[in-house]
């Protein structure tokens, strides 16, 4: 062996250096554990928040764009709403040329039922195709529809109008669509061909909802406006009409 | 990341050659200590795996040498100690070996490392000149440079 190496074979690592090194290291590499455990679960966390909020988001954009509701308003203007769980406006459809006219300068979109009524009934345009013989029908298609009638009920221009509000079904609804008309014209065009079997759906596209009730209270001297019904009628004939959506 | 025991394992089976390098290039207990905790910190956290004993400790010396290059780049002009606090380092020597190791920590710089990795460790100058980076015909101007250097401090004795 050479002299170099037995010279630096007298040099070693003191235990207490050796000790002491180990610990700290060991005491270090825990606290890296621990920041990388940290790291995952703060990146796992958001990783999965971000998942959630994705899957959330689709199912929360399905939740807000299904509609519900409907109500149907009809004066000759003929709109109707249609209205998520949360009872907002996501589509709002004209089923005649003067709705159509007044939905392109209205947005009613994204507003509350009750806003939206509010905003439709105070407006201009719409107050230009009506008159103090108006008839205006408010026709709800809904689980809950007392409660949607008491909130239109309760709407600031509600009283403008000489109103009524009615309740419908699904069904009818689909067979007034098939029939190119607004749920509520349909409705009334079902009540009067209870009297009139003659009068047909196409017939009823053209009237406006005054000419609808004066022909059902000529048959019928006991019926009024203003009163809740449920109407549920039997569509007949087919006629596609032509309605504007938003 | 390695396991307390596999830390354990190498500080028993590399401690005293990372403080013999720490030797050539430090000049108190407290930078040894650091650049010892260093090296095995960086052992517990090197992922790869090394082909054999042989190559795990080549990378020990490796990282031990470049940590100590790395300090003194640092810490050079502000930790300059005298001869004496070099002698308190080596505290298992007899007077012979003492004069020994005086003698190889006086050669400079550049020259120690090459020594002790030659004449202590046995590595030939191909290897010596993959530890360090230094070029292999470096290595060998180095060794004769150093060799006659301690044949004059050592009084020309042979202490090969």
């Amino acid at each position: 062996m050479n002299k170099i190496k037995r010279a630096f074979d007298t040099v070693t690592a003191e235990d207490t250096l050796k000790d002491s090194s180990i610990l700290f290291i060991s005491n270090k590499l825990k606290s890296r554990k621990r920041m990388f455990k940290f790291r995952y679960i703060y990146k796992t966390a958001a990783i999965a928040a971000a998942c959630f909020a994705v899957i959330f988001g689709i199912k929360g954009y399905s939740v807000l764009n299904t509609a519900v509701s409907y109500i149907s308003i009809d004066v000759n203007p003929s709109i109707e709403l249609a209205l998520n769980k949360f009872d907002n406006v996501i589509s709002a459809a004209a089923y005649n040329d003067d709705g159509a006219v007044i939905l392109e300068n209205i947005n009613l979109k994204g507003k509350s039922y009750t806003e939206a009524v509010d905003t439709l009934l105070t407006d201009d345009e719409f107050i230009s195709y009506t008159d103090e013989d108006s008839k205006l029908d408010f026709t709800v298609v809904s689980d809950d529809q007392n409660r949607i009638i008491e909130g239109i009920q309760g709407c600031h221009s509600y009283g403008q109008y000489n109103v009524s509000c009615h309740e419908a079904s699904r069904e009818m609804m689909s067979e007034a669509h098939s029939h190119g008309l607004s749920l509520g014209k349909y409705r009334a065009y079902l009540e009067l061909s209870e009297y009139d079997n003659s009068i047909t759906a196409e017939d009823c596209q053209n009237m406006t909802m005054h000419q609808i009730h004066e022909m059902i209270d000529g048959h019928s001297s006991h019926n009024a406006s203003g009163n809740t019904e449920n109407y549920r009628g039997h569509g007949h004939g087919r006629h596609n009409g032509r309605h504007n959506r938003q | 990341m390695k396991s307390d025991y596999e830390l354990k394992r190498a500080v028993d089976r590399y401690a005293d050659t990372v403080r013999r390098i720490c030797l050539l290039y430090l000049k108190n207990y407290h930078d040894t200590e650091d650049i010892f905790q260093n090296v095995f910190l960086k052992y517990c956290l090197y992922n790869k795996e090394f082909q054999n004993d042989e190559h795990e400790k080549a990378w020990i010396i490796k990282v031990t040498v470049n940590a100590c290059k790395d300090f003194l780049k640092s810490f050079y002009h502000k930790n300059i100690m005298p001869v004496e606090a070099i002698q308190d380092m080596a505290v298992n020597a007899d007077n012979d070996q003492s004069f020994v190791l005086e003698a190889v920590l006086s050669l400079p710089q550049k020259y120690k490392d090459t020594v002790y990795l030659f004449y202590y460790e046995g590595y030939t100058a191909s290897e010596i000149s993959k530890i360090t980076g230094k070029k292999e015909n470096t290595i060998y101007t180095f060794l004769a440079r150093a060799r006659k250097l301690l044949k004059e401090m050592l009084g020309g004795e042979d202490f090969e």
